[in-house]
């Protein structure tokens, strides 16, 4: 993570479009912000298409960055917010057919993307749980998907997950404890004989 | 055990975050201590949380860099293409070009809009565009909004929007004079009836002003209508609101 300085460098630099600073900050954040829109969306390919929208708005959006949060916070948000209208639209268009978004998620798309490693037993397991847990994650409602991945993935403090979700802490606090409950139980229901 | 309240719940992550006072910490102890499914639970849900936090992290897909910077090239140009900086909200600004063409057209001067009943009345005046450029489709749901819609009367303007795999306009006109009037554009073998609407193939509308005939019926005015290189996707006319109008 950079540190405040940097973050106040990189920013002005953004300011003036140095256009390195932008591939700068794109490598700093790209997977990041791929790895909250895949846990939030479900597909690679609508996270991927969603990323790069996100960056698009930044780009944009560089101007209005008035620094009251870190460019962290800002960026998510931006991502969380694009997240949120697209799971409304998705949600809207397939209301007719009464699903649910997290009737079909793309448990491929949780796989371990890693290298093998040597022990097959143990990466099947771990796989396994991967796959479980993604799941679990995928089928629980965006509103606890989201902080759960702001929080205990992305590892956000309190004060930062209310700033990109525009919640006060105590909602924040309530909504994720809420959240890795009903994970909690999903998770045993699949791993209960 | 059986679930647990939202109070315990709330109870339990605070204790597990560390976040209760001594007093209070020592009170949730003792009732672990006194029930093992208690503390069954908070053991299982530190159990969550290390499993969430070691989920591996998916990386962005090789050339996302490329892939974005191709993005902002293509934009940039579409938006110099419309006269405008790159930090502009270019579409909405085509909008209102849009607007006070359609108010140019409706003109007495005439124009190419063929006006339902109760459809397309209006007046005004002021400097249009003669071509629309329509953006490629973008993941999310965009909407062109008309900024200036009271430009125009008999009702306001809807946008245009640019959804996942076609674009949509809320026309004016009720179904059966919406269908009246695609009939007059492109016959009826590239209309299909859909709820809510109509859906036109664009790929199989060749010429741009058929084009901007269908786009007019949302109550917008071009003359030509250029779709992104390679796109041609379907163009769905929604029929009148029940509520659009009084």
């Amino acid at each position: 993570m950079q540190s405040h300085d940097e973050e106040q460098a990189l920013v002005a630099r953004l300011r003036r479009r140095e256009s390195e600073a932008f591939t700068e900050l794109v490598r700093l954040y790209q997977h990041r912000v791929f790895g909250l829109l895949l846990r939030m969306m479900g597909q690679p390919d609508e996270a991927e298409e969603l990323a790069q929208e996100v960056f698009v708005n930044v780009y944009r959006g560089l101007d209005s960055f008035r620094g009251e949060s870190s460019l962290r916070t800002w960026i998510y948000r931006i991502a969380t917010n694009q997240a949120k209208n697209r799971l409304k639209y998705l949600s809207r268009r397939r209301a007719g057919k009464q699903e649910s978004l997290d009737d079909h998620p793309d448990e491929s798309a949780f796989m371990p993307l890693g290298e093998p490693v040597p022990r097959p037993d143990r990466a099947a397991e771990g796989a396994e749980m991967e796959r479980i847990v993604s799941a679990a994650l995928a089928a629980l409602d965006a509103e606890h998907r989201e902080v759960l991945v702001l929080r205990d993935i992305e590892g956000l403090a309190y004060d930062e997950i209310a700033q990109v979700l525009g919640l006060a802490e105590g909602t924040v606090k309530s909504r994720l404890f809420r959240a890795r409950y009903a994970l909690k139980q999903r998770i045993a229901a699949v791993m209960e004989p | 055990m059986s679930r647990l309240s939202d109070q315990t719940v709330e109870l339990m992550g605070a204790y597990i975050e560390g976040e209760l006072d001594g007093e209070a910490a020592a009170s949730f102890e003792a009732a672990m201590e006194a029930d093992p499914a208690l503390f069954a639970e908070v053991e299982s849900m530190r159990e969550t949380v290390r499993k969430l936090a070691s989920l591996q992290r998916p990386k962005a897909p090789e050339g996302f860099s490329a892939d974005l910077a191709a993005r902002l090239r293509t934009r940039s140009v579409v938006e110099r293409r419309g006269g405008m900086g790159l930090e502009e909200r270019w579409l909405q600004l085509l909008m209102v070009a849009a607007v006070a063409m359609l108010a140019w057209l409706l003109w007495p001067h005439g124009g190419s809009v063929t006006p339902s009943a109760g459809s397309l009345e209006g007046s005004g005046s002021g400097s249009g565009v003669d071509e629309i450029v329509v953006p490629a489709l973008p993941a999310g749901e965009v909407e062109i909004e008309p900024a200036q819609p009271s430009r125009v009367s008999g009702g306001p303007v809807l946008p245009m929007k640019v959804l996942e795999n076609r674009y949509e306009v809320v026309t004016q006109l009720d179904a059966k004079a919406l269908r009246s009037e695609l009939r007059k554009v492109v016959g009826d073998r590239q209309v299909k009836e859909v709820e809510g609407g109509f859906e036109v193939t664009l790929d199989a509308v060749e010429s741009d002003a058929e084009r901007a005939r269908l786009l007019n019926l949302g109550r917008y005015s071009v003359e030509r209508v250029t779709l992104p290189a390679g796109q041609r996707p379907p163009l769905l006319l929604r029929s009148r609101p029940a509520t659009a109008e009084p």
